[in-house]
C-alpha cells in the first residue's frame, strides 16, 4: 500500500507546487477576467472546469489559488521558523531569567486556542492576507520555540559543544555550526505535519472574508463567492474544496512519511 | 476431574526467521517441583508462556501439544482454573489503575464467586501468602505496595481459582534475599499443602537446590539435560549443565 | 485532591492575567489609532477636538499598563465595557451568543468521542488488518478536509438532495447534527489515531498478560484492563481538542447560519471594535483554560499514581 501512496502523494504535491510556481504561464485564462456572457458554464473544451458566476475560468482560478495558498503557507513557515528558532535558541543558550521569561510568554501563547488567537490577531492587525499570515504564524510559533529550546538544552550538555565553548567559539558560531544541523530533523517533522493545518487555516480565514479580498483567486474566497449559487451550481463550491482537500492530503501523507523516516518515535499523526 | 499431570509435548516455537524453541517436552506432576534452568534468552520464558498460549506477538507455535493426564487440551482453556502463572517483575503484572481488591474480585467472578464469599476467600488467600492484616491490602493500589508484597499478592491471585498447577517464571528475581527466602518457603508450603505441581523457571541454581525435585536444563531453545536435582549437582552430564553447576559452586562453596 | 485542584488553579491565574495583558497591549499597539476607530463606529466626524475628547474618554492618553489596570479593575467587577458599535455591554452580548457556540463545540466534542474511541479501539484490535487500514485512510482524509467545505457537502447531500435535515438555523436537535459533524470530523479523526496508538501501547503491557493468564473473559480484559488505561492519554488531549473545536465552530457557524459567537466576533474584527475583541478572546481563553483544568483534575483523579502522590 505504502509503496504506491507515498509516490502518489509526492507527485501530487510536486504537481501543485509546479502549478503554483508557473501559474501565470500555465493558467489558460486570466483568473480575474470576467465574461458575463459565458457565466456559470459547465465543463467544456474551452473551459475544462467550467466558469463561475462572473464567467471567470475555474481552472485558471484554481491554479492561481494554489499560488496563493502555497505562497501564504511558505510565508507562515518562514515566520514561524525564524521566530520560533530565535526565541528557542536564546532561551536555551541564555538560560536563567531570560529563559524563564521567554517560556512564560510561550505558555501564554499556548493558552489560547490557535484559531481563536488568529482571529483576535486579525482583529488587532486588520484584515488582509499579510495579517492572516502573521496571525497564523503568531498563534503557532510557541510550539517551535519550545522544541528548539528543548533540543538546545539537551545539546548544551554534550561534550563537543562544551569543547567548542572552551575553544572560544562564540555563541553565534556554536549555534550555527552545531545547533542548526541538530534542529533540522525535528523541525522538518513538526513543520511538515503542520503545513496541512496552516493550509486549512488560511482557507478557513479567507472563507470568512478576512484574508485576500475578491476578486483575487484563492480557494477559500472562491467557496465564499460561490455560496449564493451553491444549489444551482455546486461545482463552484466543490472544485475549490477538492483542491484544498487534495493539497492538504498530499502534505499530510508526505509529512507522515517524513516522520516515519526521520523520527519513528514521534507521536502518531498530527500532534 | 482432578488431573495428575500436565505435559508439554514436542514444542517448537518460531519467530518467522529463527527457531526459538526446538522439540521441548516437559511433564509436571502434582505435588512435585520441576525446575527449568538455563541462561536468559534460552527459551525458558517462551516455553512457560506457550503452556497457556500467551506467546508475545510474532512468536508462533509451529508444533507442540499440551496435555492433561495424556489427554490433549486447548492451552487457552487452562488459564487460571487449571494452571496459575506467576511472572517476574511483579509490578508490571498489575493494572496500576485498579485496586488489589478488584484484581481479586474480577478473577473470582470468572467462576461466579461474588460478594461476601469472594471477600472471605480473598482474605484467606492473602493470609495464606503471609499478609497478617489482609483486609488492609484490598483497597490499596499496586503503586502503594513494595515489590516483595506485590510478588506475594501475585501468587495469591494465581491461586485464586484453585489451580492444580503453577508456573512460576523467575519469581524471585529483583527481590532482596530475605524476601526471596520467604517466597521460596511459601512455594514449598503450597506444593505440600495444596498438592500443586510447580514449574519453577529460574537462572539461579540455589533456588533449584532449595526446591526442585527434577531439573531440566535448557540451552539455545533445547532441553539438554533432564534428571533429578540431586544427580544434577553431583554429576552434570551436558557441558552447559556442568558450567551452570560450576558457576553455582564458585559462588556458594 | 482538593489541594491539587487549588494548586493548579493558582498556577493558572497569573497565566490568565499575563494573557489578558498581552491581548490588551496587542490591541493598543496594533495598527492605527483606537480613537479613530471609536469615532468611526460612533459615526462622529474625526475632528481634532473629537479625537482629543475620545482619547480622554477612553483613557488612551495614559500609559498602557495604567490603562490595563483600569480595564482589569472593571473586568473583575464583571464589566467588560461597551461595544463601540452596538453600544451595549460586551459581557451581556457575549453571554447572549456564547451558549450557541458552546452547544455546537460541546456536541462536536461528544461526536469526537463517540466516533474516535470505538473506531480507534477497533483499529488497534485489528492492527495491520483491514479495519486498521480502513480507519487509517478515513483518518487521513478526515484531517485533510476543510470543515466549512465539508459543511457545504453535508448540506448538499443531507439537506438539498435527501431533504433529511435542515440546512441552516438553530432549531431543535435535527439542526445541530450537520454543523456538529462538520465541526467534529477533524478532531474525531485525530482522536481515532490517538486512541489506536494508546490501545496498542496498553496491549503490549505485561499487566494484560497476567490478566489473561488468570483466565479473565474478553469483556473484562478489554473493558477494564485495556480501555481504562488506554483512555487516559487521549483524555488529556480532549482539552486541546476543545480549543480546536471552538475555533472550528466559529468557521462552521458561518456555513449553517448558526447564531453563535462567530458572527459576532467577525463583525467585531471587521469593525475593529476593541472592547468586543478583548472580551471575545478573553471569554474563549477562559473557557479553554477552565476545561483543561477540569481535564487535568479528572486525569489526576482517575490515575491513582497521581492522586495518591497529591495526598501524600
Amino acid at each position: 500500500m505504502k509503496k504506491y501512496v507515498i509516490p502518489a502523494a509526492a507527485g501530487l504535491v510536486a504537481l501543485l507546487l509546479l502549478a503554483a510556481a508557473f501559474a501565470p504561464w500555465i493558467a489558460p485564462y486570466d483568473p480575474t477576467l470576467t465574461e458575463l456572457a459565458s457565466r456559470l458554464q459547465p465543463p467544456s473544451a474551452g473551459h475544462w472546469l467550467g466558469t463561475d458566476h462572473l464567467g471567470r475560468d475555474m481552472l485558471s482560478r484554481i491554479i492561481w489559488g494554489a499560488r496563493a495558498s502555497f505562497g501564504a503557507v511558505a510565508m507562515i513557515l518562514v515566520l514561524v521558523l525564524t521566530f520560533g528558532c530565535s526565541v528557542g535558541m536564546v532561551a536555551g543558550l541564555a538560560g536563567g531569567v531570560v529563559d524563564a521569561v521567554l517560556m512564560r510568554i510561550c505558555d501564554a501563547f499556548m493558552t489560547v486556542p490557535t484559531l481563536v488567537l488568529a482571529l483576535f490577531m486579525i482583529g488587532a492587525l486588520g484584515t488582509g492576507i499579510t495579517n492572516v499570515v502573521v496571525a497564523i504564524a503568531l498563534s503557532h510559533w510557541a510550539w517551535y520555540a519550545r522544541l528548539v529550546r528543548g533540543v538546545t538544552l539537551s545539546l548544551r550538555q554534550r561534550d563537543h559543544i562544551a569543547a567548542a565553548r572552551i575553544a572560544g567559539l562564540s555563541r553565534l558560531a556554536i549555534a550555527r555550526r552545531h545547533l542548526l544541523p541538530a534542529l533540522a530533523g525535528p523541525l522538518a517533522v513538526l513543520a511538515s505535519l503542520d503545513l496541512g493545518h496552516w493550509l486549512l487555516h488560511v482557507a478557513g480565514l479567507s472563507f470568512l472574508g478576512l484574508g485576500l479580498a475578491p476578486p483575487a483567486a484563492e480557494w477559500g474566497i472562491m467557496i465564499n463567492d460561490a455560496r449564493p449559487f451553491f444549489r444551482s451550481a455546486p461545482l463552484l463550491v466543490l472544485l475549490p474544496g477538492a483542491a484544498i482537500l487534495l493539497t492538504v492530503l498530499g502534505c499530510n501523507l508526505l509529512g507522515d512519511a517524513l516522520r516515519d523516516r526521520l523520527d519513528p518515535g514521534m507521536p502518531d499523526h498530527l500532534h | 476431574m482432578s488431573p495428575r499431570s500436565l505435559s508439554l509435548l514436542a514444542l517448537h516455537l518460531h519467530d518467522g526467521e529463527h527457531a526459538l524453541v526446538r522439540d521441548v517436552s516437559l511433564t509436571l506432576r502434582r505435588g512435585k517441583v520441576l525446575g527449568l534452568v538455563g541462561t536468559s534468552g534460552g527459551g525458558k520464558s517462551l516455553t512457560t508462556l506457550a503452556i497457556l498460549d500467551l506467546l508475545p506477538p510474532g512468536v508462533r507455535r509451529v508444533a507442540g501439544l499440551v496435555a492433561l493426564d495424556s489427554e490433549p487440551v486447548e492451552p487457552a482453556t487452562l488459564r487460571g482454573r487449571m494452571v496459575g502463572l506467576v511472572q517476574q517483575a511483579p509490578r508490571g503484572g498489575f493494572n496500576p489503575l485498579v485496586t488489589i481488591g478488584r484484581h481479586f474480585f474480577e478473577t473470582f467472578a470468572c467462576d461466579g464467586l461474588r460478594g461476601a464469599p469472594a471477600r472471605e476467600k480473598m482474605q484467606a488467600l492473602l493470609a495464606e501468602v503471609g499478609f497478617e492484616r489482609p483486609g488492609e491490602i484490598a483497597p490499596l493500589y499496586p503503586s502503594q505496595l513494595s515489590g516483595g508484597m506485590l510478588q506475594r499478592v501475585m501468587l495469591a491471585l494465581a491461586l485464586a481459582r484453585d489451580p492444580f498447577f503453577l508456573l512460576a517464571d523467575e519469581p524471585t528475581t529483583d527481590l532482596d534475599l530475605v524476601v526471596q527466602a520467604r517466597l521460596l518457603d511459601l512455594l514449598e508450603t503450597l506444593v505440600q499443602r495444596r498438592g500443586i505441581g510447580l514449574l519453577l523457571v529460574t537462572h539461579d541454581l540455589s533456588v533449584i537446590a532449595r526446591l526442585a525435585d527434577t531439573v531440566a536444563v535448557m540451552d539455545q531453545g533445547r532441553i539438554v539435560e533432564l534428571q533429578s536435582a540431586r544427580n544434577l549437582f553431583e554429576d552434570p552430564a551436558h557441558p552447559r549443565a556442568q558450567a551452570l553447576v560450576a558457576a553455582h559452586r564458585a559462588l556458594y562453596a | 485532591m482538593l489541594r491539587f485542584a487549588l494548586r493548579r488553579l493558582a498556577s493558572l491565574l497569573p497565566l490568565l492575567l499575563l494573557v489578558s495583558f498581552g491581548f490588551f497591549a496587542m490591541l493598543r499597539l496594533g495598527r492605527g489609532d483606537p480613537a479613530l476607530d471609536y469615532l468611526r463606529l460612533a459615526q462622529i466626524p474625526p475632528t481634532d477636538a473629537a479625537l482629543a475628547l475620545a482619547r480622554a474618554e477612553l483613557g488612551l492618553d495614559r500609559a498602557i499598563p495604567a490603562q490595563y489596570l483600569a480595564w482589569l479593575a472593571e473586568a473583575l467587577r464583571g464589566n467588560l465595557g461597551e461595544s463601540w458599535f452596538t453600544r451595549r455591554p460586551v459581557l451581556e452580548e457575549i453571554t447572549h451568543y456564547l451558549p450557541a457556540t458552546l452547544q455546537l463545540a460541546g456536541t462536536a466534542m461528544l461526536v469526537t468521542i463517540a466516533f474516535g474511541v470505538p473506531l480507534g479501539l477497533w483499529a488497534a484490535l485489528h492492527r495491520d488488518r483491514w479495519p486498521d487500514h480502513l480507519t487509517r485512510a478515513i483518518a487521513f482524509l478526515g484531517v485533510s478536509l476543510p470543515n466549512f467545505w465539508l459543511g457545504f457537502l453535508f448540506v448538499l447531500v443531507f439537506a438539498v438532495t435527501l431533504g433529511w435535515l435542515p440546512a441552516i438555523g438553530r432549531d431543535g436537535f435535527a439542526s445541530i447534527i450537520l454543523p456538529a459533524l462538520a465541526t467534529a470530523t477533524m478532531s474525531a479523526c485525530v482522536m481515532l489515531r490517538l486512541v489506536r496508538a494508546s490501545v496498542l501501547g496498553v496491549l503490549g503491557e505485561p499487566h494484560l498478560r497476567f490478566a489473561r493468564a488468570r483466565g479473565l473473559p474478553r469483556r473484562t480484559l478489554i473493558g477494564r484492563h485495556v480501555m481504562l488505561n488506554a483512555l487516559l492519554p487521549p483524555l488529556t488531549a480532549i482539552g486541546l481538542h476543545l480549543g480546536e473545536l471552538m475555533g472550528g465552530a466559529m468557521v462552521v457557524e458561518s456555513v449553517f447560519g448558526w447564531p453563535g459567537l462567530g458572527r459576532y466576533a467577525l463583525l467585531a474584527i471587521a469593525n475593529r471594535d476593541y472592547p468586543v475583541l478583548q472580551g471575545f478572546v478573553l471569554a474563549m481563553t477562559t473557557i479553554f483554560v477552565l476545561c483543561n483544568l477540569v481535564v487535568d483534575i479528572a486525569y489526576a483523579w482517575l490515575d491513582p499514581r497521581i492522586r495518591l502522590e497529591g495526598a501524600a
